[in-house]
């Protein structure tokens, strides 16, 4: 990547940056939305950012650390602005139309089902962590990343990293747990003395 | 539930909730898995969908020509900041500061009086007993003054 050519303005040489890098923000926006179209607005927006302000990028640095750094923002910030329809989603309301009963046999519809629910009671407890644990979360899921590029895009130390990853997963245990207790464990005695 | 199993549900459970599962671990905690549907459920949402969210979480390749869309926004977006050069926008910016501090000034110079000339005061402020009576004072002074010694 030419960071001179980009740096005076020049289209191709931005265009390239987009062809590179625009599947990586992309996914990385949809994590954060689960969202296709909003994803897609969220990638426009961090390289209409990323355009206008590349003066202000340090040539030592990695732009696509850069570029993941504005797709966080941008992402936590669409998702404030629509705060009702993020937050309309809760796994009460999902239990209904998730929870089927398969044909006995079926492995494949049963198995569907069950990542179909896994997903969107996933999502629902993600949305429920505070900012900053869930981008530590969903990065530490992107493309394996690792805790020192995850440290880059948060400018955070690795320590701090570590620590809201160990907090994300120990908060989403404890939703999800709820989840099993009040829609698995009520005939079972034995978990609900067992499970925290 | 099943008691059939080499592992019973208290122990699997107890494995779960640690967060981490050896590979031995994995064998014994699959087996118990095979028979109870309950536990089966309860590795799925307790383990495997936080140590395993990356198979889970949405992961879509952007629809062909996307690449070539965002470039189109940016590059028109862009074109319409940049027709607008810095330096007009800091002479407007000026501009509005100045035509903000005049008006302002003018609208702060009528609603003061000038208290040093009691006659532009008693005829713009001749409604305030205040300043009346400082008027009234200021007058007999002068009064006195002028008819020192008679």
């Amino acid at each position: 990547m030419n960071i001179a050519l980009l740096k005076k303005g020049d289209h191709r040489a931005f265009q390239e940056l987009i062809d590179s890098t625009h599947s990586d923000v992309f996914r990385l926006a949809l994590k954060f939305t689960t969202n296709r179209d909003d994803a897609k607005d969220i990638a426009q927006e961090v390289y209409l950012e990323a355009f206008k302000n590349i003066s202000d990028f340090r040539e030592d640095a990695n732009i696509r650390t850069w570029l993941y750094r504005i797709t966080v923002n941008r992402s936590l910030n669409l998702i404030k602005r629509n705060k009702n329809k993020f937050h309309s989603l809760s796994i009460e309301n999902a239990d209904e139309s998730i929870i089927q009963i398969p044909t006995p046999g079926d492995h494949e519809a049963d198995q569907a089902i069950e990542n179909k629910e896994l997903k969107l009671v996933l999502n629902v407890a993600l949305s429920k962590l505070p900012d900053n644990q869930r981008t530590a979360f969903l990065l530490f899921n992107h493309d394996g990343m690792k805790y020192n590029e995850i440290a880059e895009v948060m400018n955070l130390s690795l320590s701090a990293v570590e620590s809201l990853i160990f907090r994300s997963k120990a908060n989403l245990r404890n939703i999800l747990n709820d989840y099993y207790k009040k829609n698995y464990a009520s005939a079972q005695v034995f978990k609900n003395n067992n499970v925290k | 539930m099943n008691n059939e199993s080499k592992m019973n549900c208290n122990e699997f459970c107890h494995i779960i909730d640690s967060g981490t599962i050896s590979g031995k671990q994995m064998t014994f905690v699959a087996e118990h898995m095979a028979g109870c549907a309950q536990c089966k459920k309860y590795y799925q949402l307790m383990y495997y969908s936080i140590e395993h969210a990356n198979e889970l979480l949405p992961d879509e390749t952007p629809h062909a020509g996307m690449a070539a869309e965002i470039g189109v926004f940016v590059f028109a977006a862009g074109q319409v900041s940049k027709t607008i050069p810095l330096w007009a926008k800091i002479t407007s910016a000026a501009a509005a500061i100045a035509i903000g501090l005049i008006i302002g000034s003018a609208v702060y110079d009528s609603g003061n009086i000038d208290t040093t000339n009691p006659e532009t005061a008693f005829i713009t402020d001749n409604n305030n007993p205040v300043y009346m009576a400082e008027t009234t004072e200021i007058l007999y002074n002068s009064f006195l003054a002028e008819n020192e010694g008679e």
